[in-house]
């Protein structure tokens, strides 16, 4: 007696288009994850570039602090600097690459807002001479654009390294 | 390095320092790390500056701290800035002494505030 499967040719199409369809879904699956990492990091390189335009215009600003800035006008400065750059790097914070800059940014805002306490006038004071505020806080701003300047390096070489050749032509 | 020019600003800090000790330099506070003290036509003032910075190392980023002076004298009424001595940029061997005037006219000007307390008080 022979198995039945020794004289059902078409037992053995069904199993060959079973096994196809099989592949194929698998193929599918990995496609699907693989379109989806895809999709994760060119969103991932949009977030990038959008935070990294506005990090050249507050380091810009950082950059060019008027030297005879009196501690009310520095206190506004810094108060929006810190908010902004605090809201800009909070989502790279557990990024691998990034986070040693985001912490070394937070770091020095802080110290920034302890050097300006530094020089807050006295009331009745007589006045500090002119380029007091500027001086204390110079050093850490500083510090704050070079950390700026260094995760915006990081970020563009991120996007550079993170899209495939023909995702860019796409 | 010493030069001529650290030697003589050595030798008017010293005393600088002296006449605060002494009572005959009176500085104000005009905010908590500057200090001002104003004669007929000078302004002098002392800023202490703590200064960070991030030091990239094998083992990752660094924070180091370092304390600088700026000593300015100021002609007044006009207000131009006849000197100033920025540790951070030059006169680095300044440091140790400008940190003893700093803490010299600290102590100073908290002995003026206890004695204005100890005459409020026995005013009573």
């Amino acid at each position: 007696m022979h198995p039945f499967w020794s004289y059902h040719g078409d037992f053995w199409i069904g199993t060959a288009l079973g096994i196809i369809g099989l592949g194929l879904t698998i193929w599918a699956v990995f496609a699907a994850t693989g379109a989806k990492e895809a999709a994760i990091n060119a969103g991932r390189t949009v977030k990038m570039q959008t935070v990294a335009l506005e990090l050249m215009g507050l380091a810009h600003e950082l950059d060019s602090l008027d030297p005879e800035i009196l501690f009310p006008a520095a206190r506004d400065f810094l108060n929006r600097v810190n908010f902004k750059l605090r809201r800009l790097i909070a989502p790279f914070q557990d990024e691998a690459e990034l986070a040693l800059f985001v912490a070394s940014i937070r770091d020095s805002l802080t110290a920034a807002k302890t050097a300006l306490s530094g020089v807050r006038p006295a009331a009745g004071a007589a006045p500090a001479p002119v380029g007091t505020v500027y001086n204390a806080i110079e050093a850490d701003l500083a510090t704050i654009s070079g950390s700026v300047a260094d995760l915006l390096g990081l970020m563009q070489t991120i996007s550079m390294n993170i899209i495939p050749p023909e995702d860019d032509t796409q | 390095m010493s030069t001529p020019e650290s030697e003589t600003l050595t030798a008017y800090m010293t005393r600088i320092a002296d006449d605060t000790k002494a009572g005959r330099i009176k500085w104000v506070k005009s905010n908590p790390t500057t200090f001002v003290y104003r004669k007929a036509a000078a302004q002098l003032s002392l800023q202490r500056i703590v200064q960070h910075r991030t030091i990239s190392t094998t083992q990752g980023l660094k924070r180091a701290s370092v304390t600088n002076y700026i000593f300015q004298a100021i002609e007044v009424p006009r207000g131009n800035v006849k000197l100033i001595i920025n540790t951070a940029e030059k006169y680095s061997e300044l440091r140790p002494l400008l940190d003893s005037l700093f803490e010299t006219i600290n102590i100073d000007v908290d002995r003026d505030g206890l004695d204005f307390l100890k005459k409020v008080i026995e005013q009573e």
